[in-house]
């Protein structure tokens, strides 16, 4: 009956096996892929790494924008705060007679080495008193210094310590010195040790990385929140509680290079401490390169929706997957040339803005797995590298930036010189190097704003943002400040009259075409201030009376452009010119279209920006609107209304006619070849004349006493506002722009000014003076002729040879 | 009387092959010694031997000392009469038994856990228990006839009751789930009737709801005292409705277990090449969950070996078992058996997913000296009663304890004329 018995036991204990192997076919031979969703990438975290950032330098090789390796220091409760861990155990062997066994130290027990901190308490809790009780006690020796902590302790009870923690103590130099009859005895603790956290901190703040004070809170901040935990409805456990002792807390960030070699080469006396190190962007010349350089911000924090949305459309914001992390490892060497993840800085504004793709690089990933010990370990042996990004070359001069905006800041700032102010200068590539025209050497505005602290400083960005700080302004002034151009835009109107105009004083009928007769520079005119009385009953004058009216009242188009004479270019606008001619040959010359400047975010992203105003209301309309009759547009002629342009733009005719109708396309990184307006008749001498003599003739409008020496020409202007200062004066748009050396021109350079009470030449011919005076130091011969002679010939257009013409209107 | 200890024994156990079961035993060896090597390979490739060219790693060689150790407690245990382990086995069950309670009590004033450290080495007594419990039962029931009724029937499970409450309260399910099976092996040897076995197997079989239902329909701090909130997470986890934070702990070891299982294929990936393995994705994997990386590594074949091997040794068991004469040899056999048998399928179900988590390591192939130890012991204690199956009784131990009867009570007088020594 036993055997029978057997037999059925033996039966009952194989037949579970059998149910195994049949599991075991199922997961290793018949159905392996059932299992193939617990990949190991399922726990492991992608994470990216970022590529370093493409330095900005200006065109000597001085940076711009560039990367600094910060240090920053962290700590952990575990290995920097290890003294009540250790303290606790051991006070509670002690008072705990009657326990042979060491426990782990319990929850309530990490508060019990609290009475001796309480000890110390007035001594650490600021550097003075630290650093007396330092010298006075701590730098004494051993015997001297060491402190009795706990008294009556007995022998058999110190003995019943582990040996591990008795040797840990001893190594702390915490002792225990019986008695003489070796009953009893008592615990020293040695102060040095045990206030070796509060020391190494003491150290630090010695080194200038940080406050003491500050540093000491952050470490007792952590503790005390551990100590909270544990007294708090529901203590963490064992394992939580050395999660918590295990983060890595930052102790004080940006430390000096001599504390992070401290640090690291002096581990005992700064225990438990680590250095880690971060990649910041740094602007070394803050505001005077912030409008150029932008500055980096978190696309979800920042405010540009159509940014994003654009990203988003074309694919390039990137999520870490939840699913299939493995394919999109490997897939990433793909996917990451226009990565984007949720916490990478963009570049906003500016260079940084403008040059993204090539500055920003391409992000490397890692994947991390958490093994069974939950700590983080690298899943793949390689990961996916990194590419840094490219450094860019601008054409800026650093030191011409620096100045003009020095200069700018002098006058608004504290020569009440406008509400903020504008310069450009352009090379124009006759230089020996023989650059592509359109290079910025200059590009300022004011006020700017600091890339340094809006990529770094919360506050000073949203007081930016409210308008708090008159000195900051995140707009760009010299790009995108569209004014009227005043009397700039009777260079085109000059222009346009030139090539397209019809004969002053031509009779026409209605229905009649327009004989497509151009104004002839030697045609005289007189100005007699006021303009057709009769019609417009003096509403209309010249606004240079006293310039030229009195003493020669008929004037040709060099001399009308010299004394800025209002009334010669009413004529025009009245007789010859309809808005259509001034729409086109603005358009030409850069008025009204995008400026093509690398800053410009149209650039790269291809959104149209404000066009010409008179362009809002159609060619056709504005004809048809204004006609002849219509007063408005002999404002239009004189750039009052209708015309609207940025000092870029502006910048941009002036250079046209530098160089004989050649628009240059302003650039700080990459070159456009500029384009070319044809003309009939080349009206570009007659206009360069013009203005050479406003700058170097007696009565010009830009001629003032310290420019007249300087070989140049110039054109202000004036744009009415119908606004007034607090003492009742008027307030205008200043512009002042030209180009210098008059033969072969180097430079072109637009000086504005907003809201100046000060008229054109005299606002801005402080600035034009600087730039002149910083061109000519370092090449006086070719700017700065003082006794050549200026004379008013009027060069022939068809032969370009310079014949003097008397001929009258 | 036979000496209580024998050196001779030993030397005879290997080395005269006429003796009694020396097939069996040879094979109950190989099978011990086997699985003992695997398991320091598989110790070496968890930790990083394979990978990094060492011979053997600290812990490999560790574990090595310890198999040596155990085999040092396997000789003696073959040097030792076992009739005379019978006789000590009441006060072995009461030590072991005081030294349970001993750390329970201690537990609650110093925190003290399963564990006793005496130096360098711990002794898990719970496992000492195991085997006590099975030689206690053995010497309880070999000639009790009353397991036919009830009370009878009911005795043996207060022999068991003691250690299991104790061992529970360790807390130790894991190692407390073992001793059930060893009595109902024993029970159905010793001729307990079906219909009391069955209904205590059904009534067992209603714990696993029971716990739940507890659980959940007793107020909280009443049920906690009874059902450990673990517990029942692992039981809901094995049932497949693990909560999150059960699927980040111990559902994922379950299923990083059997991603390994299944990634080894049929071949395996190589020794040392296991991913879970290397990366160390797969906890306890030294332990608890080594048949995983076997399973990885070797593939199926190996894995079928590994199973093969306990196969032979707890077959062996039975079978000696079944050639042994005495009853409380036949007993002590099929509770190691059993034993045996139910460590190694709740292991090997646990890391197939078949049954729930528990603590319980792989006998003779888990990293862990106490196991190793006492597997070892185990082991050389069925061995010794294969070497030893020489007793024609006395006519008292033909009968049931309760039982004098004249005729042995002469016998005893006769100062064991009567024994004749059928072995070596």
């Amino acid at each position: 009956m036993v055997r029978k018995r057997l037999r059925i036991l033996i039966t009952l204990t194989i037949i579970p096996y059998f149910v195994i192997i049949g599991r075991l076919l199922d997961l290793q031979i018949l159905f392996p892929e059932k299992n193939s969703e617990v990949d190991v990438f399922e726990k492991s975290t992608l994470k990216a790494l970022p590529a370093q950032r493409g330095e900005i330098y200006d065109r000597n090789g001085v940076l711009l924008a560039g990367n600094k390796t910060e240090f920053d220091l962290f700590f952990t409760l575990e290995s920097f705060f290890k003294r009540e861990l250790y303290l606790a155990e051991f006070q509670r062997v002690l008072s705990d007679e009657l326990c042979t066994e060491v426990p782990r130290p319990g929850p309530l027990d990490m508060c019990s080495c609290s009475t001796l901190e309480n000890q110390f308490q007035p001594i650490i809790s600021n550097s003075h008193s630290l650093r007396s009780y330092k010298r006075n006690i701590l730098d004494l020796p051993f015997e001297q210094r060491r402190k009795e902590w706990l008294s009556n302790i007995e022998t058999k009870n110190w003995r019943r310590l582990k040996y591990g923690l008795r040797k840990s103590l001893k190594d702390q130099g915490h002792e225990f010195i019986p008695s003489e009859n070796k009953e009893i005895g008592s615990v020293f603790i040695d102060p040095r040790a045990f206030l070796a956290p509060e020391l190494s901190l003491l150290e630090l703040a010695d080194m200038n990385c940080g406050i003491y004070e500050e540093m000491l809170e952050r470490v007792h901040g952590a503790s005390t929140k551990l100590k909270e935990l544990l007294q708090g409805d529901s203590p963490p456990n064992r394992y939580e509680r050395s999660r918590f002792r295990e983060i890595e807390r930052l102790l004080v960030r940006d430390i000096t290079p001599e504390a992070v070699t401290r640090v690291l080469y002096h581990p005992d006396r700064f225990p438990g401490l680590t250095v880690e190190s971060r990649s910041r962007r740094i602007y070394p010349h803050g505001e005077y390169t912030g409008l150029i350089t932008g500055y980096l911000g978190n696309y979800l924090a920042g405010v540009n929706e159509e940014e994003l949305k654009i990203l988003k459309n074309e694919g390039r914001l990137l999520d870490f997957p939840t699913k299939n992390k493995k394919a999109y490892f490997d897939g990433f060497t793909q996917q990451r040339q226009k990565a984007y993840f949720g916490k990478d800085l963009l570049g906003r504004r500016g260079l940084e803005q403008a040059y993204e793709d090539e500055l920003r690089g391409i992000p490397g990933l890692r994947a991390d797995y958490q093994d069974a010990l939950q700590r983080w370990i690298p899943l793949v042996d390689q990961p996916i590298q990194p590419i840094d990004g490219k450094s860019i070359q601008t054409t800026l001069d650093l030191q011409l930036q620096r100045k003009l905006h020095e200069e700018l800041k002098q006058q608004v700032r504290h020569m009440g010189n406008g509400k903020g102010g504008s310069a450009i200068i352009m090379d124009l590539g006759n230089g020996p190097d023989k650059k592509t025209p359109g290079g910025l050497l200059a590009c300022v505005g004011y006020p700017s704003f600091n890339s340094e602290s809006f990529s770094h400083d919360q506050e000073y960005l949203l007081q930016a943002i409210r308008g708090e700080n008159p000195e900051v302004s995140l707009f760009n002034r010299p790009t995108d400040a569209y004014l009227n151009p005043g009397s700039m835009f009777k260079l085109i109107v000059a222009m346009a009259a030139m090539e397209s105009g019809v004969r002053i004083g031509g009779g026409t009928k209605p229905g009649q075409a327009w004989p497509q007769l151009p104004l002839q520079a030697h045609e005289r005119y007189e100005c007699r201030y006021v303009f057709d009385n009769e019609r417009w009953e003096g509403k209309f004058k010249c606004n240079s009376q006293h310039q030229h009216n009195h003493s020669r009242p008929d004037l040709n188009l060099v001399e009308a452009i010299r004394y800025s004479c209002n009334t010669y270019f009413y004529e025009l606008g009245r007789s010859r010119l309809g808005p259509s001619h001034l729409w086109d040959w603005g358009r030409k010359l850069g008025y009204g279209r995008p400026v093509y400047l690398d800053l410009d975010t149209p650039r790269k992203l291809q959104i149209e920006r404000r066009p010409l105003r008179a362009e809002t209301s159609r060619k056709g309309k504005l004809d048809r609107h204004l006609g002849r009759r219509f007063p408005k547009i002999l404002h239009y002629t004189i750039g009052q209304v209708y015309v609207e342009a940025s000092p870029l733009q502006a910048l941009r005719s002036l250079a046209a006619i530098a160089l004989n109708g050649k628009v240059p396309f302003p650039y700080l990184v990459e070159p456009l070849p500029p384009e070319t307006i044809n003309t009939r008749f080349n009206p570009f001498p007659p206009l360069r004349k013009g203005m050479e003599a406003a700058a170097r003739l007696p009565r010009g409008t830009a001629n003032k006493l310290t420019i007249s020496d300087y070989w140049v020409a110039l054109k202000t202007g004036t744009a009415q506002t119908a606004r007034r200062d607090a003492a009742n004066n008027k307030l205008y748009h200043s512009w002042g722009g030209g180009f210098a050396p008059l033969d072969k021109p180097r430079i072109a350079f637009i000086v504005r000014f907003e809201l100046t009470p000060n008229g054109g030449g005299d606002a801005t011919a402080p600035i034009i003076e600087k730039i002149l005076q910083y061109f000519a130091e370092k090449d006086p011969e070719l700017y700065l002729r003082p006794g050549e002679k200026v004379g008013l010939l009027i060069p022939d257009p068809t032969t370009n040879s310079i014949q003097l013409k008397e001929a009258r209107l | 009387m036979n000496r209580l200890l024998s050196f001779s024994r030993v030397e005879g156990f290997f080395f005269n092959f006429t003796g009694p079961n020396w097939g069996i035993r040879m094979l109950l060896t190989f099978s011990i010694m086997a699985l003992t090597v695997i398991g320091i390979v598989f110790v070496n490739s968890t930790s990083g031997g394979a990978e990094d060219q060492l011979l053997l790693t600290k812990e490999a060689m560790s574990q090595l000392i310890k198999a040596g150790v155990g085999i040092g407690a396997l000789v003696f245990m073959l040097a030792l009469d076992y009739q005379r382990i019978e006789r000590l086995s009441y006060f072995l069950y009461f030590f072991l038994l005081a030294v349970l309670a001993c750390l329970l009590t201690l537990r609650q004033v110093a925190g003290v856990n399963r564990w006793i450290e005496v130096g360098f080495f711990n002794i898990q007594p719970s496992e000492l228990m195991k085997i006590t419990l099975v030689i206690t039962l053995a010497s309880f029931l070999k000639f009790r006839h009353d397991q036919s009724s009830f009370r009878g029937f009911i005795k043996p499970f207060l022999w068991t009751a003691g250690p299991m409450f104790l061992v529970i309260a360790q807390p130790d399910l894991g190692t407390s789930l073992m001793l059930p099976p060893i009595l109902l092996s024993m029970l159905i040897i010793s001729g307990a009737r079906w219909k009391h076995l069955l209904t205590v197997i059904l009534a067992g079989a209603c714990l696993l709801p029971g716990m739940l239902l507890i659980h959940y329909s007793l107020p909280e701090d009443l049920s906690k005292k009874i059902v450990k909130n673990y517990q029942i997470k692992r039981i809901s986890s094995y049932l497949g409705a693990a909560d999150e934070e059960e699927l980040r702990t111990s559902a994922f070891q379950y299923r990083q277990s059997k991603a390994a299982i299944s990634a080894g294929g049929l071949m395996g990936q190589g020794y040392g090449q296991g991913q879970r393995n290397k990366l160390n994705l797969l906890p306890a994997r030294q332990t608890d969950f080594i048949f995983s990386i076997i399973a990885e590594e070797w593939g199926f074949i190996g894995a079928m070996g590994v199973l093969t091997l306990y196969l032979i040794l707890v077959g062996s068991c039975f079978y000696i078992a079944m050639e042994s004469r005495e009853p409380f040899a036949r007993l002590v056999a099929c509770g190691i058996g059993t034993l045996f048998a139910a460590q190694g399928f709740q292991n090997l179900g646990m890391t197939m997913g078949i049954t729930p988590i528990t603590g319980l390591p792989l006998p003779f192939v888990s990293f862990g000296g106490s196991s190793l130890v006492t597997s070892f012991l185990a082991a050389g204690l069925v061995l010794g009663i294969a070497f030893q199956p020489r007793r024609v009784f006395a006519s008292r131990d033909l009968q049931p304890r309760n039982y004098r009867s004249p005729v042995a009570l002469i016998d005893d007088h006769a100062q064991g004329a009567n024994r004749i020594v059928n072995g070596p």
